[in-house]
């Protein structure tokens, strides 16, 4: 009986030393993956800079074009933006004379969710957009360009 | 023979500990190979950049820009042939760029034009970098 015990307390033992190597492998895993990503950085956030070109490119068609219902009917060709591309990436809003180009239904809208995009807690997540806002005149109009991106690199085999 | 069979026991009891150990190896093996030299975030950052020279560039404008960490990178991991590194896809608005093997970081820009005349220039001076040249023109269908 005592030597069943005895058997027993070491295969516990036995176990118990598993447990011990397992975490011994997680601390040193985790250390030397740490170590390569605090070395190389967690990638390059490019959606700030992306809003801004965006922003950018279409206040230069607006100032480029004359302003009215035309332009916004054919926005994409006469701007030359790739709607396939925007698409899930980009979202764009102009206002004209408006007080809150945020919550206003604007006068050309491409993508959905603009209050988000000012949101503090959501700058340092890649799922959220990240927004740049122009604003300038133009024969006496205000105008207001608030654009949007979640554009980023995609790995591809090959 | 008493010895042999005793060196068969500590490995058959230790078993477990060495699937652990190379699991571990294997694993930590793979993580680490995504950062090759830097591979993965200098991949991103080109692909990321060239991408956005694209989008604020207009037709007829000619692009050349400093591509010598890539090419230096691309060397480091055996990317056979240099015209590999860096490709730009028309109908698909994207560019691509391969600095390891098997793995490249594409990139999409929305600018509607073409890019045509890829070319990689060698710096040969040795103040001269390699400079990756194109065409920025209207779409052509």
């Amino acid at each position: 009986m005592k030597g069943i015990l005895k058997n027993k307390i070491a295969a516990l033992g036995d176990q118990a030393e598993i447990f011990v190597f397992v975490f011994l492998l997680i601390f040193i895993g985790v250390g030397i993956v740490s170590g390569a990503y605090i070395f190389f950085g967690k990638g390059y956030d490019s959606r700030m800079s992306d809003a801004g070109m965006l922003s950018g490119k279409i206040k230069e068609c607006l100032n480029y074009n004359e302003i009215d219902d035309k332009l916004f009917n054919e926005f994409s060709v006469r701007c030359k933006l790739n709607e396939d591309i925007l698409k899930d990436i980009n979202i764009i809003k102009v206002c004209i004379d408006s007080s809150d180009c945020v919550e206003d239904s604007g006068k050309f809208v491409f993508g959905s969710n603009f209050p988000a995009c000012f949101f503090e807690g959501t700058k340092d997540n890649k799922k959220y957009h990240r927004c740049d806002r122009e604003i300038f005149l133009k024969n006496g109009k205000r105008i207001e360009i608030i654009t949007g991106s979640v554009r980023n690199s995609r790995e591809v085999l090959g | 023979m008493n010895k042999k069979a005793g060196i068969g026991d500590i490995l058959l009891d230790n078993l477990t500990y060495l699937i652990l150990l190379a699991i571990f190896v294997v694993g930590i093996f793979a993580i680490l190979l995504q950062f090759e030299n830097g591979a993965g975030v200098w991949g991103d950052y080109y692909s990321k950049e060239i991408g956005k020279v694209i989008d604020f560039s207009n037709a007829g404008d000619k692009v050349c820009l400093d591509v010598q960490k890539a090419t230096e990178i691309a060397k480091k991991n055996s990317v056979k042939s240099f015209s590999e590194i860096f490709r730009i896809d028309n109908p698909a608005n994207e560019v691509c760029v391969k600095l390891s093997l098997g793995k490249r970081k594409c990139f999409n820009y929305w600018n509607d034009v073409d890019v045509v005349n890829l070319d990689l220039k060698f710096g040969l001076g040795d103040n001269e970098k390699n400079r990756l040249c194109f065409d920025v023109v209207e779409v052509q269908k």
